[in-house]
């Protein structure tokens, strides 16, 4: 066997062990959604860094390096600020009432189930097809590594991934994104000097890029107003994506999340940087391949030394995985939880539940696979469709989660208005507005603003009941 | 003795002063990023640890 393959092959295993143990520690729903709301820092922070960092990071950088150059790279530094404000503004009011899914908390605050479903169908959609981008780079490694075809390596990814996340819920999630967090770091600072070493030095990596691409280290490449929204959707879908959001209930107190969210800033800093000087060294070694998604199997596979290429695979699928598996269990809840039996089933037994819940992931973990066989959603950039997704939800979500926890007067009629408008007008951009001089976040962010407290002022206002539990102070003990 | 740069040598007059600038720039846009996330992270420890004593109380 060779040293990717047993490499991969061990990789699987300890996933495996893990959704077993998982499955026997999950004992309720809220074991299964939120991990019984009981993580520490260190696993808590190493999810919520697992879950950011995604195929998107590890395989759709470079092609967005090549075309963008190093400016891209400053949007690194909203992602720290994205978190800071996380922790220091929304967590102490968000987390007052804990919930174990996002349209859970939307019912709560904004007292309609209407709205539930709403935010519900919104997540279920937009995740179906960001899970069919992180599932196209799985099928891209297996086809590397295996030697398969892409199809046959997206089903395989797929069934790897349900099995463990189907069977083990959230509980098994964090465990295999610390493991996976893990790799992913070890595999991108070992694959970075000996790239840089390959291209010959950190100057000769300066010349070469530039002599590739003489924009790369100037302001010139990207358009300063696409790259200040751009950098504005990373801030906005940094606090706003509901499977980062769930993992604040998941943690026990702010004091934890504080420090889990220290853990995750230098983590996903860290990782992104590393990537960025990866992303240099494969625009000069292979510039000219038919899509950047391939640059970084590429490295890993015709550049670095085998077991280091190895490492740096299982990274790359290491990110896939463990964006993925948060993804189906976002989608999944949205489905089980909160549609099926939120508005259909409220009062069906526990035991009955934990099964509804975990054929809710698996049906939605096989969509995008199906639409991705049957020739629906191919062929575009990783990174491009992680960056919709990023947009996506932060023109629905960041306004109803951050206005609703500090405006008394956001009303469900505000709340629903903000989500349709802000959504639909994201995508109304990407369609058919300017998105490649503003990106889609910056419409869909201040239509949902506007419309949220427009629609507030011009309804009732919401029953005491709604706003006090996020309003009023903590009692003291 | 402080090491020169090869990046420029031997090439003369605008072709040097191009790369020059072009390496100035390049360790600007380069290693300003990793400054600046330092600092970031340095001041969520500050913070952090503020925040941890405020919620600790007198």
């Amino acid at each position: 066997m060779n040293v990717q393959l047993s490499t991969f092959v061990l990789y699987f295993v300890v996933v495996f062990a893990i959704g077993w143990y998982a499955l026997r520690a999950t004992r309720s729903e809220a074991d299964y959604w939120i991990a019984g709301g009981k993580l520490g820092w260190l696993v808590g922070g190493a999810t919520m860094a697992a879950t950011h960092t995604s195929a998107g990071t590890f395989v759709g950088t470079i092609g967005v390096m090549y075309v963008a150059g190093w400016s891209f790279g400053w949007l690194v530094l909203a992602l720290p600020l994205a978190y800071w404000f996380m922790a220091a503004v929304l967590a102490p009011r968000f987390t007052r009432v804990k919930q174990l899914t996002l349209p859970a908390f939307i019912e709560t605050r904004y007292y309609s189930k209407g709205v539930r479903a709403l935010a519900a169908v919104i997540i279920l959609i937009a995740t179906v097809v960001y899970i069919q981008a992180q599932i196209v780079a799985g099928g891209l490694i297996a086809n590397i590594v295996f030697g398969v075809p892409v199809s046959w390596g997206m089903v395989g990814f797929t069934a790897i991934l349900l099995a463990y996340t189907v069977i083990g819920g959230m509980i098994a999630v964090v465990y295999t994104d610390l493991l996976q967090l893990v790799i992913m770091v070890l595999g991108a600072i070992c694959a970075v000097p000996l790239a840089i070493r390959q291209v010959g030095g950190v100057e000769p990596l300066f010349t070469y890029v530039e002599a590739v691409n003489p924009l790369t280290f100037s302001w010139e490449a990207m358009p300063a107003l696409l790259l200040f929204t751009m950098g504005l959707s990373f801030l906005l879908g940094g606090v706003a994506t509901p499977e980062k959001l769930i993992r604040l209930y998941a943690m026990r107190d702010m004091r934890t999340i504080r420090r889990g969210i220290l853990l995750t800033i230098i983590a996903v800093t860290t990782l992104n940087l590393l990537v960025f000087v990866l992303s240099l060294a494969a625009v000069v070694l292979f510039p000219n391949l038919p899509t950047g998604d391939l640059a970084m199997p590429m490295l890993a596979t015709a550049v670095l030394p085998a077991t280091l290429g190895a490492i740096l695979l299982a990274a790359i699928t290491a990110a896939m995985m463990s964006t993925v598996d948060s993804l189906l269990l976002v989608a999944g809840s949205a489905l089980s939880y909160d549609i099926y039996q939120g508005l259909f089933r409220p009062d069906a037994p526990p035991g009955r539940r934990l099964w509804v819940d975990r054929l809710g992931i698996l049906v939605v973990g096989t969509i995008p696979v199906v639409l991705l066989l049957s020739g629906v959603g191919e062929g575009e950039l990783v990174q491009f469709i992680v960056l919709l997704f990023t947009a996506l939800m932060a023109s629905s979500f960041f306004i109803p989660v951050v206005v609703g926890v500090y405006w008394r007067r956001a009303t469900r009629e505000g709340a629903a208005a903000a989500m349709v408008g802000g959504v639909t007008t994201a995508l109304l951009w990407e369609g058919w507005g300017p998105a490649d001089a503003i990106d889609p976040v910056l419409p869909g962010f201040l239509v949902s603003a506007v419309l949220m407290v427009v629609v507030s002022l011009l309804t009732p206002p919401p029953p005491a009941s709604a706003t006090e539990p996020y309003m009023s102070p903590p009692a003291k003990p | 003795m402080r090491r020169r740069s090869r990046i420029g040598r031997g090439v003369p007059g605008a072709q040097r002063e191009y790369f020059v600038r072009a390496v100035l720039e390049a360790g600007f846009v380069f290693w300003g990023l990793f400054l600046v996330s330092a600092l970031i992270v340095a001041a969520y420890l500050v913070w952090m640890l503020r925040e941890d004593r405020r919620e600790k109380g007198p």
